[in-house]
């Protein structure tokens, strides 16, 4: 079972909730509207997803930091273009139900995302040459499909949002 | 007496709609397996089912940060993920994510589901009712917000007409369907793609629930449904409703 740890969120991905969210009551205004605004994100779903979201911008960005060979097999590390389409990637994501567990560098070269939900399981690779794989994938690890030819984002959404949801 | 506004916009920007019920206490932590057969009784149209935790820290000078973990409930999710049941020791709410349908189709599913919820978890005192509609709009970069939205923060002449970032919050006082509050967010989003801008613009209406019976309470819920269009329309421009029709 997937958990969803309401005070993992940040309000609207400034700071932690962790360090803000506090169990002490307090008549002070501030920590009212403080309260009010932390309920109003974890009321929702839309803006919980959207902050659990926001959270991965600074992580792919990070991964352009990698230095060339990282993975010690002569992997590049993702250059600007897989850093691009990864971030658009992200903000189309706020339009499904898919949450990726997991932001990863590709030892192809390139930004990868892991999505997790009961049964199924999926990759998509944001590649430095511009393209992009959907590896998709049940929980036994046996292949369901893997396009031969480099799709569209659009498309791989598409196949993904039809993979978790069949 | 408010004007009763109900244009259908057939291209609504709503990203999630949600009428919540909430309870005077928190019920205690062996309600949990109560809600989880709930989970079981709406398993077909609701198979994922997630856990949801409150995650506190507390502070005190010279002491370690002390977190503690609560569990609350379940998020209850049909397989698509549109449709959410909010099963919480606290409270019952009901999300439906975009794209939105209808009013008559998402408060019926929220009643039903209530219904469900409210005979498994057993008496409990209510507190609040909430209809939140929340939306996002999308334009040009070179558009003025002015174009758009009638609620917006208004900038001094001589200062800079552009900001980078926009956190405004309003309550307004309600009268209708009763007494409430209307809270209103405004949030600048990061944009779509390239050249464009977003805003979030999110109407949480809350009522009191002390003292009525839950019939009352979907009634005016029902009711609730002209205030809320009322509010939208007015938040937005002749434009945005040429946008959205």
């Amino acid at each position: 079972m997937a958990t969803a740890d309401i005070a993992e969120v940040l309000p609207f991905g400034r700071g932690s909730s962790r360090d803000s969210y506090s169990a002490h009551n307090s008549v002070s205004p501030l920590r009212e509207v403080e309260r009010e605004v932390m309920r109003s994100i974890q009321g929702s779903q839309y803006i919980r997803r959207y902050v659990r979201l926001e959270s991965f911008i600074d992580p792919i960005k990070e991964l352009a930091r990698l230095k060339p060979n990282w993975d010690s097999y002569g992997a590049e590390p993702p250059n600007t273009t897989s850093v691009k389409s990864a971030l658009q990637f992200l903000n189309d994501l706020t339009s499904t139900d898919l949450l990726p567990i997991r932001i990863l560098p590709s030892a192809e070269g390139g930004v990868a995302f892991r999505f997790v939900s009961m049964d199924k399981r999926a990759l998509v690779e944001f590649l430095n040459d511009g393209s992009v794989e959907a590896i998709l994938y049940d929980s036994n690890g046996d292949l369901v499909t893997q396009p031969e030819e480099p799709e569209a984002p659009s498309e791989v959404i598409k196949s993904v949002l039809a993979h978790f949801t069949r | 007496m408010m004007m009763c506004e109900s244009t259908h916009f057939s291209r609504a920007p709503i990203v999630e709609a949600l009428i919540g019920i909430d309870f005077e206490q928190m019920r205690a932590e062996d309600v949990l397996p109560v809600l989880q057969e709930l989970g079981e009784t709406l398993k077909n149209e609701y198979p994922v089912r997630e856990d949801i935790v409150l995650g506190q820290v507390e502070f005190a000078l010279g002491q370690k940060p002390k977190q503690t973990d609560t569990p609350l409930g379940y998020f209850l999710k049909s397989k698509d993920g549109r449709q959410v049941v909010h099963a919480k020791r606290n409270g019952f709410a009901f999300s439906r994510l975009a794209p939105y349908e209808e009013w008559p189709r998402f408060f019926d599913e929220a009643k039903r589901t209530w219904g469900l919820y409210r005979k498994t978890i057993g008496p409990s005192k209510l507190a609040k009712w909430t209809v939140r509609y929340i939306n996002k709009l999308s334009w040009l970069e070179s558009e003025s917000i002015k174009e758009y939205l009638e609620v917006y923060p208004h900038i001094p002449e001589g200062l800079p007409q552009t900001f980078q970032g926009c956190f405004m919050r309003l309550e307004f006082p309600v009268n209708e369907p009763c007494q409430g509050i209307l809270t209103q967010q405004l949030v600048k989003l990061p944009p779509e793609s390239e050249g464009t801008v977003s805003f979030m613009l999110d109407n949480e209406f809350s009522f009191s629930a002390i003292g009525k019976t839950d019939s009352a309470i979907w009634e005016a819920i029902s009711e609730s449904r002209h205030v809320k269009n009322q509010f939208f329309n007015r938040a937005i421009t002749l434009k945005t409703k040429e946008m959205i029709k």
